[in-house]
């Protein structure tokens, strides 16, 4: 059994296990479960109301849609990033994988600084929460998102901090493997909101 | 079992991948294509993108059973719930 990992598992013969899980991994899985009801059905919601009531109409032709690609695109470097670290923390590289978590962490703040200049120009333009329907759903959706990524960013720093070179290779994976699940997690939701609250709208 | 030999140039041909179809989906909106090819494109390309996360960054490729029904159960219980609440929006206005 691993250093404060349960596993569990079926096994024929005690040198054996024929299936076998981290509860850690598990428990992750289970709570982005949860979290995937939470956006799914703020999205569903979102959609419905587009095809029913006849799109978005000029609201949705104002969001900021290139912006929103730039944040994107720095998404998708910080999660290459991450998944760096976890290469690095395999070949137990521990300073090398805490190079690149902090680059990840990094790159979500850059995200969340863009996200606050994209905020500031929408309501300095009169587009508040309660300007229209697409604004509420707009705040609504991208701000939840927004704090699930400062609760990885928040994550992410705190584990950077926590490792040296004394730091046990099989503890630092372990960990990696959960934050960065998370962090793809954050990632998927992002590009969804991006092709429903940014594209789409635009695109007409 | 999970598969550990995801090495860096795999994690950067995925974002490599991942970057193209954003180009993709941008440009679809830059263009002004046809409104109902632009959402079909911007949608098929946001899939592809959950798609190829799911597969090689969140290891879903080499996952056993229970986690990819961890995985697509909240999916399916959505897709329900969006033919359950349908009625209730067409009437709501």
């Amino acid at each position: 059994m691993a250093n404060s990992a349960v596993e569990i598992g079926i096994s024929h013969a005690p040198h054996e296990v024929e299936t076998s899980f981290e509860i850690g991994k598990l428990g992750m899985w289970v709570f982005l479960a949860g979290e995937t009801m939470l956006f799914g059905g703020l999205m569903c919601v979102f959609v419905l109301e587009w095809i029913y009531h006849g799109g978005w109409g000029a609201d949705g032709a104002h969001v900021n849609w290139p912006l929103g690609a730039i944040n994107t695109f720095v998404l998708f470097t910080s999660s290459l990033t991450a998944a760096l670290a976890q290469g690095a923390a395999r070949v137990h590289d521990s300073a090398r994988a805490k190079r690149y978590l902090s680059a990840a962490a990094l790159l979500g703040v850059l995200f969340l600084i863009i996200k606050a200049f994209e905020y500031a120009g929408d309501y300095h333009e009169g587009f508040t929460p309660l300007a229209a329907l697409f604004w509420s759903f707009y705040y609504l959706m991208t701000g939840l998102h927004v704090l699930h990524l400062l609760g990885g960013i928040v994550v992410m720093f705190g584990l950077a901090l926590m490792v040296n070179p004394r730091t046990p290779a099989s503890w630092l994976e372990r960990k990696l493997k959960y934050i960065c699940l998370y962090w793809y997690f954050v990632e998927t939701v992002w590009i969804l909101l991006f092709a429903l609250v940014y594209l789409a709208p635009a695109a007409g | 079992m999970e598969q550990t030999d995801f090495s860096a140039s795999d994690s950067l041909k995925t974002w490599g991948l991942l970057v193209v179809l954003l180009l993709i989906g941008v440009l679809t909106v830059a263009l002004g294509l046809p409104r109902s090819l632009a959402l079909w494109v911007i949608f098929c390309v946001a899939a592809a993108q959950a798609y190829v996360i799911g597969r090689y960054y969140m290891r879903l490729r080499s996952e056993d059973v229970l986690i990819y029904t961890l995985a697509l159960l909240p999916v399916v219980t959505v897709i329900v719930l969006a033919f359950v609440l349908s009625p209730d929006v067409a009437m709501h206005r």
